[in-house]
């Protein structure tokens, strides 16, 4: 249940986070801290009934699969995801669902001469996977320089088979549009129902703004469940019912099979048949947990106080001139910034002296920052319901600082 | 400076840095890079070397304060070293040099590391 703003006292969601003492963590689109709630569910399953999943009979293997098939019931709700509309699996981690997303398109779907579309905005994970298919397969791969509907419009055609798109940038501080772009790609009939396979990458997304996976409508929606509070070590994708045909696992092993001859195997049922071998039921345990922990905030009230949290950010920024900062005007939650002169990573290491913890270089989104920096790498700031105005005061104060005392050239 | 300081950016190391007398091409044969792992700043290293002595040692590309300072420091300290002897410096002797030793962190380490790393490629 969502509690009214006004009953939120930001101080005390500070102090949930216990690693926040004395700390102004600024790098949560890196990954996110964790609250007590967490961590202690994390020291229940160990201390209480841990045991491995989907494989015993007794009463700890019981609770803990109990426990582990709850969290995917809690990321659907989350998320807005309906049992007609479609699945979610766990891999180990978003790069890794992104991966196996290309390996089955490529195994089971594309063909000499279709296209790919990526966006400039993608981080490594959404480009990489897709540029080698692409190679490997003899695809066109082309570049989405802007993200917005009369660009889609452009660009999509017959041949178009694969769209991979960023929801929300971890370097502009972007949200684009997905709803809109989805909304054409699903009511046009050359590329509706799977024809153009649409990969959302949500990582910077979930835990930061409110997502109706049925409403969006994709073919897939990744996330990382570290950036929302958990820990490590696990990826969460959504699978929509309508692409089921192209769905065929990339990993073979221990728990996705119902049945194994000497040279065949009957698969068990979507979406267990994507998860060979032993899951990370820690980590999903540890989502469930974090997801209840938004969830008694309210995701409204998260989207909000991260605007607020932006909005003072931007001002503060837009008052020195010597801070280039990217997408200034618009940017939700992440910032990137350069100084003329001062290297992105002295930058950093010298808040890091003063405990400012900010991110510095080209965030796993190499392609992107050449083209939006001239080659020359990034300082960034990211933002959660953790921080508060006195965090971003202190960023401002020593990039004062940092500008006055390494400013030599 | 307002009473800033900083343990890693002592004003030794700033002042090397407002001096790069080594940063400049050497018009010879004998040059190698290699980018920087943690951020992809590339820096060069130009040898001329005259009877298997390096007579001359530069440096070009842009990086971050410990990327140069370390690039200049090991220009100017293989100057009359054979290319075999100005291979064995090691990061040990740079961080000796620029009077840094346990105050850097390992990813911060790579910075210092890539000058050390283009040369060992000539």
């Amino acid at each position: 249940m969502n509690k009214n703003r006004n009953e939120i006292i930001w101080k005390d969601i500070k102090s949930d986070f216990p690693i926040l003492n004395n700390v102004t963590y600024l790098d949560s689109a890196s990954t996110s801290q964790k609250p007590t709630v967490v961590i202690n569910k994390i020291n229940e399953l160990y201390t209480k009934y841990n045991a491995n999943i989907h494989r015993g009979v007794y009463i700890f293997s019981e609770k803990t699969t109990a426990e582990y098939e709850s969290s995917k019931e809690k990321v659907k709700k989350f998320l807005n995801i309906s049992d007609a509309s479609g699945y979610i699996a766990y891999t180990l981690n978003a790069t890794y669902a992104l991966n196996q997303i290309a390996r089955m398109m490529e195994e089971t779907y594309l063909n000499e001469g279709d296209e790919i579309i990526c966006s400039i905005y993608e981080h490594h994970s959404n480009f990489l996977p897709w540029i080698e298919v692409a190679k490997r397969k003899h695809l066109n791969l082309k570049i989405l320089y802007e993200v917005n509907i009369e660009n889609i419009k452009k660009t999509l055609n017959r041949k178009t088979k694969v769209l991979a798109l960023t929801h929300f940038s971890n370097v502009t501080g972007d949200i684009f549009d997905i709803g809109e772009i989805l909304d054409y790609v699903n009511n046009t009939e050359y590329l509706n129902n799977g024809k153009c396979i649409t990969v959302i990458d949500g990582t910077q997304a979930v835990g930061k703004i409110k997502i109706d996976i049925d409403k969006l409508n994709p073919s897939f929606y990744v996330f990382s469940a570290h950036k929302v509070f958990s820990p490590t070590g696990l990826g969460v994708y959504y699978v929509n019912k309508n692409i089921e045909n192209k769905i065929k696992p990339v990993n073979y092993g221990g728990d996705m099979v119902n049945h194994v001859e000497t040279n065949s195997c009957i698969l068990k049922e979507m979406p267990y048949m994507l998860e060979a071998g032993t899951q990370n039921y820690e980590s999903a345990i540890g989502l469930k947990s974090a997801i209840e922990y938004i969830e008694n905030i309210g995701i409204e009230n998260v989207e909000e106080r991260l605007k607020v949290l932006s909005d003072y950010l931007r001002k503060k920024v837009m008052n020195l001139d010597y801070i280039n900062a990217i997408n200034i005007e618009k940017f939700f939650d992440v910032l990137s910034f350069s100084i003329k002169g001062i290297h992105s990573h002295d930058i950093a290491s010298f808040l890091s002296e003063r405990n400012v913890f900010i991110r510095a270089g080209y965030h796993c989104a190499e392609p992107l920052v050449s083209y939006i920096n001239h080659d020359e790498s990034l300082a960034r700031v990211s933002l959660h319901i953790y921080n508060d105005f006195e965090d971003i005061d202190k960023f401002i104060d020593s990039i004062q600082d940092c500008y006055k005392y390494l400013k030599i050239k | 400076m307002d009473n800033i300081s900083s343990d890693i950016y002592k004003e030794y190391i700033l002042s090397i840095y407002s001096n790069l007398s080594n940063k400049r091409e050497i018009n010879t044969k004998t040059v190698s890079f290699e980018y920087n792992p943690l951020c992809g700043d590339k820096i060069l290293i130009f040898l001329f070397v005259e009877n298997d002595t390096i007579k001359d040692a530069s440096f070009s590309g842009d990086g971050c304060i410990l990327s140069q300072v370390s690039a200049e420091i090991l220009t100017e300290s293989i100057k009359g070293m054979t290319i075999m002897e100005a291979k064995e410096i090691n990061l040990e002797y740079i961080l000796k040099k620029l009077d840094l030793e346990n105050l850097i962190s390992p990813s911060r380490l790579k910075c210092i590391e890539v000058a050390i790393n283009a040369l060992r490629k000539i």
